[in-house]
């Protein structure tokens, strides 16, 4: 009687399977396990088994996969910044050891990384995030992508911009300026002399912005400074020391847009445009201001 | 029973793990690899089988006064520790996959004929740093205060004796448990942490992490059979511990505990009692209500004594445990080491940890 009761009891009950949220849970816990030994593939591979796009420790752990195989460890990039001066920032960042970028490979990795995050809510903004995921998990997303965005405009501008040791133009390319002012000398000419970028034929070869791949590098790069900007407006950074130069950072980029906008009021709704999809549908020389006012000017 | 063997395997190969989340083990049965079910002889008899209640044959027995202390080993770590890093690189590197523990917790109860009781007062603390690319702590902090109370029944005629006989026993348990805690994944880099690190006090530090806190009922039900022959017994049982999961709200939804997952046990223990010598085999398939490897569900555990003395060991999911209890009368003092999974995988993370309990005035006697 014994053994059949066991038997009839371990029947029932062992029929169960795991449920999604055990699954996605398991997924997260192996993936966070592979990525402390930096086993980038199997970390994805795992994620991929377990998808849920609407927790945000999934989105959280996704997106530094992706970081992982871009070569990124956040805790070097805080050390590296410690000593940041920032008087000028793109130039001192574009010369970070995060920052080298010799192929696009970590830059494609480190976009997916952002876009994990930036396309987790139907609009993308720090405050939709907090509102989808509690102030509390929206609060590390922001800061996650903040600093992957940090590392992300340091390698666009280490590699658009050409250079090596940190002055825009010195580096194995040929281009000494991001874009190409052909179409619009008006603009080109608003440049100081001292800047590196000295012919207005001298753009990136992969940002034409006439061609659909260098407008989208070129949104990228729109996109990177609209939304950290937009994250910094409500991110909590406390008294930590570690983050005081990311704090610097942020604020200089703030203070350029800042500027910017001082000087044309007309440029202050291109600082909204946070999403790829609405940037792609500005005209070129909408995208071509924002670059040459962020990038252009602010590297020199 | 060879159906039973086969339905194990198969309903094995489907593979997902969890984070062990019981209410309190016992120390004995962690340094016997937690196969523990069918032995179930000491003061924590309700936390693995109240069916094994039924077999209480002293009147009266009396544990006013235990506790135990346990936490990370890092006595196999020295050398890790050794050149500790200034840099907060090198000291994210060392900390890198490295399970921190922390617990401490007593069980004070009774047990008269066939009803048990015990009081509960737990703490733990476990923090899990992982994810180089963006390093990601993981906390579980959790304080239980209760108590739980059951009874074992004896069905049918048969009647066990001290030395002789057979009786199949029926258990239920009813707990109810006040948990203080917090269970979350937080980025070390995130604003939560951050006002959590700039804290100077640990208080302060728990308090910035956040915490949640409910109250809440569980139950447990079990069955046991149990065979004496003169010096032998042997022993098969088959616990249900926190039917259908004991769960813990929060009033804060971006805050929540560990709950206590429902836990399906089946085990067996073989023991003989000599004069100058006793040993105790056991072996429990766990989780059988869950879809797990095979290898992460198989515990085993030994026990070799004489009067006074006695060592432990065991297996629990592949990994090993080992330690020594000594009974002087109104104390006994027990003291090990025992690895465990805190992985979902087999031989996933694997947190190494030691143990040290006491318990003084404990006493039994038949009316």
């Amino acid at each position: 009687m014994f053994t059949r009761f066991l038997f009839l009891s371990l029947l029932l009950i062992t029929s169960c399977g795991s449920s999604k949220e055990e699954k996605v849970e398991s997924a997260i816990d192996q993936a966070l396990t592979h990525l402390s030994s930096n086993k980038c593939d199997d970390a994805l591979k795992i994620l991929k088994d377990g998808k849920d796009f609407e927790n945000p420790v999934y989105l959280q752990v996704l997106s530094s996969a992706y970081a992982c195989k871009a070569g990124i460890e956040v805790v070097e990039v805080i050390t590296e910044l410690e000593d940041f001066n920032a008087t000028k920032v793109l130039n001192e960042l574009s010369t970070k050891k995060f920052a080298q970028t010799t192929n696009l490979d970590s830059y494609h990795y480190l976009n997916k990384s952002l876009e994990t995050i930036f396309n987790s809510t139907a609009q993308t903004s720090q405050a939709a995030r907090e509102e989808a995921f509690g102030t509390r998990k929206g609060q590390d997303l922001g800061m996650q992508a903040l600093l992957y965005s940090i590392v992300e405009v340091s390698k666009f501008v280490n590699y658009f911009g050409n250079t090596e040791t940190g002055q825009k133009g010195d580096g194995q390319g040929s281009n000494r300026c991001f874009l190409d002012y052909s179409n619009n000398l008006l603009l080109f000419n608003l440049l100081p002399a001292t800047n590196s970028c000295v012919s207005e034929t001298d753009g990136h070869a992969l940002l034409d912005l006439t061609k659909e791949e260098g407008k989208a590098y070129a949104c990228q790069g729109v996109l990177l400074i609209n939304n950290a900007l937009d994250i910094l407006e409500s991110i909590k950074f406390g008294n930590s020391e570690e983050l005081k130069s990311l704090k610097k950072i942020s604020e200089k980029i703030s203070n350029l847009r800042d500027f910017i906008i001082t000087v044309d009021p007309s440029l202050e709704s291109l600082f909204s445009i946070r999403d790829q999809e609405a940037c792609l549908d500005l005209e070129n020389e909408k995208i071509q201001t924002f670059i040459f006012s962020i990038y252009e000017v602010g590297f020199e | 029973m060879k159906k039973l063997i086969i339905l194990l395997f198969i309903t094995s190969f489907n593979a997902w793990g969890f984070y062990e989340q019981p209410l309190m083990r016992s120390p004995k049965a962690l340094l016997m690899g937690d196969a523990f079910t069918a032995v179930n002889d000491d003061s924590y008899t309700l936390f693995y089988n109240p069916a094994s209640m039924a077999r209480h044959k002293k009147a009266f027995s009396f544990y006013p006064i235990q506790g135990y202390i346990s936490g990370t080993n890092i006595l196999k770590d020295m050398d890790r520790f050794k050149d500790f890093p200034d840099e907060p690189v090198g000291v994210a590197d060392l900390m890198m996959n490295y399970p921190v523990h922390a617990s401490y917790g007593t069980a004070p109860g009774f047990k008269i004929f066939n009803f048990g009781f015990n009081l509960i007062s737990n703490d733990s603390y476990d923090v899990l740093l992982r994810n180089k690319a963006h390093p990601m702590l993981d906390v579980d902090f959790k304080s239980d205060r209760g108590f739980i109370a059951g009874v074992g029944v004896p069905l049918g005629s048969n009647r066990v004796k001290a030395n002789s006989g057979s009786q199949t026993s029926l258990g239920v348990s009813a707990k109810y448990i006040g948990r203080k805690g917090i269970r979350d994944t937080v980025a070390l880099t995130g604003p939560t942490m951050i006002d959590a690190i700039d804290k100077d006090e640990l208080d302060k530090v728990l308090k910035a992490i956040g915490r949640t806190e409910d109250k809440t009922w569980g139950f447990d039900v079990g069955l046991e059979h149990i065979y004496r022959n003169r010096n032998s017994q042997f022993v098969i049982g088959l616990a249900y511990l926190d039917v259908g999961d004991t769960e813990f709200k929060s009033d804060n939804k971006e805050i929540r505990m560990s709950d206590i997952n429902g836990q399906l046990s089946f085990g067996m223990a073989f023991g003989q009692k000599f004069n100058l010598f006793h040993y105790v085999l056991s072996t429990d398939l766990k989780y059988l209500d869950r879809d797990l490897e095979f290898n992460q569900r198989i515990k085993a555990g030994i026990e070799v004594g004489v009067p006074g003395i006695s060592l432990l060991a065991g297996v629990n999911g592949g990994y090993y445990s080992y330690g020594a209890k000594l009974d002087l009368g109104l104390a006994s003092l027990m003291a090990g080491f025992y690895d465990l999974e805190i992985g979902h995988s087999y031989k996933q993370t694997k947190s190494r940890r030691m143990i040290v309990y006491l318990s003084l005035f404990d006493f039994s006697f038949d009316i």
